[in-house]
């Protein structure tokens, strides 16, 4: 067998015993290895899966190998070692100057023309938390900054009698949906805006931002008789809640997710102001937009148990007139224009117009 | 499916037993192969399947009528055809939507309005990979490049051989055929560092390319008005090593798994960021298809046969043409354009007979000088590259002209390894690498499963794709 090694000759190796005896124990070993050192990612792995039979009976069984394998304590190093990078990644962040994009969907946002993975029949595997990760309130690399440096007075010193409006949201409303709604009102007295939206953020994840504190201290600063709220489009991705994990597509999931936009509805109303909720519009990926659907319903469940609030449908100005997703859309004056980018997900400036003008209708019609 | 995933570990494992075990059956093995590609492919994208099979399939089919082809004109017109539906289908599927977008905008600046709608078509992956993979295969036939006679089972396994089928390398069907016609080469899988590839691949793309992506690369395209002109170039630089690590990365994973499986494919980077010119980077980068496109359309433009002014036309034509193939939109186009600009400019440089100009480039400052400029032009494109649209490239074109913004040393060391790894020389990796291949089989794989633990942890949540996959 040395031999063969050492001359790599192909005529001189015999064909399947040459497999069968040193490279089949090979990938054994590659497997066993990995599956040791690596129990811990291995049962994240199954538990971000789809909610079926199999991914069940994997979790089970990845379960009982995570804690079999634990007391050798060779599956213990995955955990510092992901932990430290996590750490690096946080202070790299902070001294970058800008979010670290912790959240999975985040990633495939930017990602020109990608689909995100739902879209690769593997939903929600990247967006799960691991149990590495760090606890809640351990290191908040943004959940406590205050969010005063992006937000931004839109409208000129304020006229007597305006009504203030709040933009609340990820990079739905940061990105074409803001910009659509301040060109709408450009020039109208009656409003004065005040944007503070936050890309890659969402209800799922307060340990990286915490919207829920967040929405109490901006209703104290600004006093807005309105507030807009455009996010979910992160929150597709299990969490924890009360040490728990809770994983997306469960029945808590669902009323965890549910009690998390109530009260965020009751902080945002609490002063008096009224709510206009914009759903997440129509995505090009199927699995994906199965996912969102079910946030926006939830949503709208949440919404209905608190008053003044309302929800705006925002694949009504998205999508053709059978309801399909559609990349180009005829404007006023029949041209094809551009109304989602690349990704299949966010809006481009003539696509957050359109819902924009949705928006500004609310306004309008509200005493 | 993706590489760095536990499905595909899966998968390569049951591909890895049967491909061997099957070895002695040659047609068998070939059929095995060929069934787990097209599963390899259905896993991500079943609803183009049928793409995929169909382009293969005619190129095939109309391959055979070429190879048979009495007389040479006869050759010629099968060879024609087969080529026009080849890139037919690329423009169907990736371009019309661009090119009616633009025609109706031109027409509305011309005061016409038609009421037409434009349908989305989604994009299949790995599209602009098999179609050329399907023009290589008719090309090779026609020049006689491929000896034996095409069969319909090897056709359909080159251009949809699972470690090349997404994202590349192109492959030549002159250089993959005579290997199927083989079989399996077992000194490949003992000698052939795939295993080292593998790992060397996921670390790039896993660990270095997402860092660089998500920490640094990604904030300042997404939002340039956000940062410093400090952190803007930074930025760009961050891209340029994420691109390298990211695109370089996958090839060497893809390249480790055909080389486990016993089949070869040529080195697609060499340490592209150390080119002292254009021409050189050209030469380094993405070998696969900046080959294919000299072979296939710039010696059929006419290549430097022609005279200066001809060569350059050929030079733009192809740069232009090769950055149109990376997607549908104007800042790739621009990007072929910098990059066809810098190829004759460089030549123009190249060829200067006046004194001044030799004097210069032969006196001490001029290496570092031209590397850096080398360097920057690059990273220029890159920046074309990976805008979104063009007026995002003048948003950040004007941050960068600003001063200010803080950077981290940690942040430095990240770009660093991402751009500046491959300048070490070549002798460095391969004997950082030599002692794994003499170890015993077991003993490598004990290493790969502990180094693919180590990489998850190194890496960041969730592996963002890959940017190749839709180009």
């Amino acid at each position: 067998m040395q031999s063969t090694v050492a001359t790599g000759e192909a005529t001189s190796l015999p064909p399947i015993p040459f497999l069968a005896r040193r490279w089949l124990a090979a990938l054994f070993v590659f497997y066993l290895v990995a599956a040791v050192l690596g129990a811990e990612p291995l049962l994240n792995w199954a538990r971000a899966g789809q909610q079926d039979s199999w991914r069940n009976a994997s979790e089970e069984a990845l379960q009982r190998w995570a804690t079999w394998v634990a007391p050798t304590g060779l599956s213990g190093a995955h955990g510092p070692l992901a932990k430290a990078t996590a750490a690096w990644v946080a202070a790299l962040a902070a001294t970058h100057g800008h979010d670290p994009s912790l959240l999975a969907q985040a990633a495939h946002e930017v990602a020109r023309d990608v689909p995100p993975p739902a879209a690769a029949g593997q939903p929600a595997e990247v967006a799960q938390p691991r149990a590495n990760e760090p606890e809640p309130g351990a290191t908040p690399p943004l959940a406590q900054e205050p969010l005063e440096a992006e937000t931004e007075v839109a409208a000129g010193p304020a006229t007597a009698g305006a009504k203030s409006v709040l933009l609340v949201g990820d990079s739905l409303m940061s990105v074409g949906l803001a910009p659509g709604i301040l060109a709408e009102l450009k020039g109208n007295e009656a409003f004065q805006v005040v944007r503070a939206s936050r890309c890659a953020t969402g209800l799922s994840r307060p340990d990286y931002f915490d919207w829920q504190g967040n929405i109490k201290k901006l209703i104290v600063k600004h006093k807005p008789d309105y507030v807009v709220v455009a996010m979910g489009g992160n929150d597709a991705q299990g969490f924890r809640e009360a040490g728990d994990v809770l994983h997306m597509g469960s029945p808590a999931w669902d009323t965890a997710y549910q009690g998390r936009v109530e009260s965020f509805a009751k902080s945002a109303t609490a002063s008096g102001a009224k709510l206009l909720w914009v759903g997440i519009p129509k995505v090009r990926s199927e699995p994906f937009w199965s996912n969102l659907k079910r946030l926006n319903t939830l949503a709208q469940a949440g919404l209905a148990k608190v008053g003044g609030t309302s929800y705006l449908d925002a694949s009504t100005f998205l999508t053709t007139s059978d309801g399909k997703f559609a990349t180009y859309l005829p404007d006023d004056k029949g041209r094809e224009v551009k109304v989602r980018s690349g990704d299949g997900i966010h809006l481009t400036q003539p696509g957050g117009a359109r819902v924009a003008k949705g928006v500004v209708e609310w306004l309008k019609q509200q005493k | 499916m993706l590489f760095p995933t536990v499905g595909y570990a899966l998968f390569f494992g049951a591909a890895f037993v049967l491909a061997w075990g099957l070895r002695t059956k040659l047609s068998w093995h070939k059929q095995v192969l060929l069934a787990l590609s097209w599963l390899f492919y259905a896993l991500g994208s079943p609803r183009h399947l049928v793409l995929l099979i169909g382009v293969s399939l005619g190129a095939t089919l109309i391959g055979q009528r070429v190879q048979r082809a009495p007389t040479p004109v006869l050759a010629r017109r099968w060879l024609g055809f087969g080529v026009v539906l080849a890139l037919a289908t690329l423009v169907v599927y990736k371009y019309l939507a661009f090119f009616a977008a633009n025609l109706l905008e031109l027409a509305a600046h011309l005061g016409w309005r038609p009421q037409l709608a434009i349908a989305e078509i989604e994009l299949p992956v790995g599209v602009s990979f098999f179609v050329f993979h399907a023009i290589s295969l008719l090309v090779d036939v026609y020049r006689g490049n491929v000896k034996q006679p095409l069969t319909v089972g090897d056709g359909l396994l080159y251009v949809a051989f699972f470690p090349q089928l997404v994202a590349g390398p192109v492959v030549r069907a002159s250089d993959f055929l005579p290997q199927l016609g083989r079989g399996p080469d077992p000194a490949l899988l003992e000698r052939g560092a795939g295993i080292a590839l593998v790992i060397r691949g996921l670390f790039k793309k896993v660990v270095l390319a997402s860092h660089l992506g998500l920490l640094l690369a990604d904030p300042v395209f997404e939002s340039p008005d956000d940062f410093g002109g400090l952190q803007v170039l930074l930025g760009i630089y961050a891209y340029a090593g994420q691109i390298y690590c990211d695109f370089s990365g996958y090839t060497d994973i893809a390249i480790g798994c055909a080389r486990l499986l016993g089949y070869r494919f040529r080195d697609n980077f060499d340490s592209p960021y150390v080119s002292m010119n254009i021409q050189e980077f050209w030469r380094r980068w993405h070998i696969s298809l900046s080959s294919f496109l000299r072979d296939y359309l710039y010696v059929p433009l006419g290549g430097s046969r022609g005279g200066r002014w001809a060569t350059r036309r050929n030079l733009m034509i192809t740069m232009l043409l090769g950055g149109l193939w990376h997607g549908a939109s104007w800042t790739f186009v621009a990007w072929g354009a910098l990059h066809g600009l810098a190829l004759v400019v460089s030549r123009v440089w190249a060829e200067s007979e006046w004194r001044w100009i030799q004097r210069l480039r032969q006196s001490r400052g001029w290496r570092p000088f031209a590397w850096l400029l080398t360097f920057h032009t690059v990273c220029a494109g890159w920046v074309l590259f990976r805008a979104q649209s063009t007026e995002d490239v003048g948003r950040i074109a004007s941050r960068l002209l600003q001063a200010g913004g803080t950077v981290a040393p940690s942040a430095l060391v990240l770009v660093a390894a991402g751009v500046l790894l491959q300048t070490l020389p070549v002798p460095v990796w391969t004997r950082s690498t030599a002692w794994l291949q003499r170890i015993h089989p077991t003993a490598q794989a004990a290493v790969a499963g502990a180094a693919v633990v180590a990489i998850d942890a190194l890496g960041p949540i969730g592996v963002p794709p890959f940017i190749y996959f839709q180009f």
